[in-house]
């Protein structure tokens, strides 16, 4: 049989390193001077992995918070339910502009789009906004990762454990 | 079944059904002739990225506009929230 509190800490875990996974795809996807167009179109494919699994993993919050839309919620939840559904609209939005100006890796897999100018302003526009929007979501995740990261990565006992312990 | 259907199937189409709505949305707008000043000025303008950085020089001036760029864009929005949460939770 399964421990319960196993499965709970295994899913925490995975949703930590995914998590962390993400914030460093995000930071390297928004580097093209650095990385250079070909690898920033092929990473930015890539990410659509880890996106998926991150909505996912939170897909018992999203459906409960969007399910409670005309209900009274805490301030902080409503903040994030709002946040986080114009977030989607954005990412949304890079994900089929930058998909559509694509010039290295559509090509490579053999689709050819003629490029519109129009949705690669739309692109670097939307990303801009988008990185904006990232820092506020990170930042209203932060103690969640920082307590985890604590808990998960460095294995340090957390305060209620501490406590129990003693 | 009827919570599966619930629970996972319909909010999935709910996102899938907002995402198509977004591109067509998307779609109609650069149909307007607010796109096509959007066209016209992006036409005009070269793209600030590259093949990539060939050279220890480009290589570094490439890191710094990144950084710079994303400590700006991602570091500042997650200071500001995160000083306004510290002093609503104190509070």
């Amino acid at each position: 049989m399964q421990n319960p509190s196993k499965k709970t800490f295994n899913l925490t875990q995975t949703k930590l390193i995914i998590d962390l996974g993400i914030l460093l795809l995000f930071v390297i996807i928004n580097a093209p001077q650095f990385t250079g167009l070909a690898s920033h179109e092929w990473i930015s494919l890539a990410f659509a992995i880890p996106f998926l699994v991150h909505l996912t993993l939170s897909w018992k919050w999203i459906v409960s918070v969007m399910t409670r839309i005309f209900k009274k919620l805490p301030g902080e939840t409503r903040f994030n339910q709002i946040w986080d559904t114009l977030l989607f609209i954005m990412m949304t939005l890079v994900i089929f502009s930058g998909t559509i100006v694509s010039v290295k890796a559509l090509p490579a897999l053999n689709i050819h789009i003629a490029i519109d100018p129009f949705w690669r302003s739309i692109h670097t526009t939307a990303a801009n906004l988008l990185m904006l929007m990232f820092g506020v979501h990170f930042a209203m995740h932060w103690k969640w990762i920082i307590s985890n990261f604590r808990r998960y990565i460095m294995r340090q006992p957390s305060a209620a454990l501490e406590t129990k312990s003693l | 079944m009827n919570h599966i259907f619930k629970e996972y199937i319909l909010p999935a189409l709910i996102l899938i059904l907002v995402a198509t709505l977004i591109i067509f949305v998307g779609q109609f707008a650069a149909q307007t002739s607010w796109a096509a000043g959007v066209r016209a000025a992006a036409t005009n303008q070269i793209s600030e990225i590259g093949a990539g950085p060939t050279d220890i020089l480009s290589l570094l001036s490439g890191f710094a506009i990144s950084f710079i760029k994303q400590t700006i864009l991602i570091g500042l929005p997650f200071a500001i929230t995160w000083n306004i949460l510290k002093r609503t939770q104190r509070g």
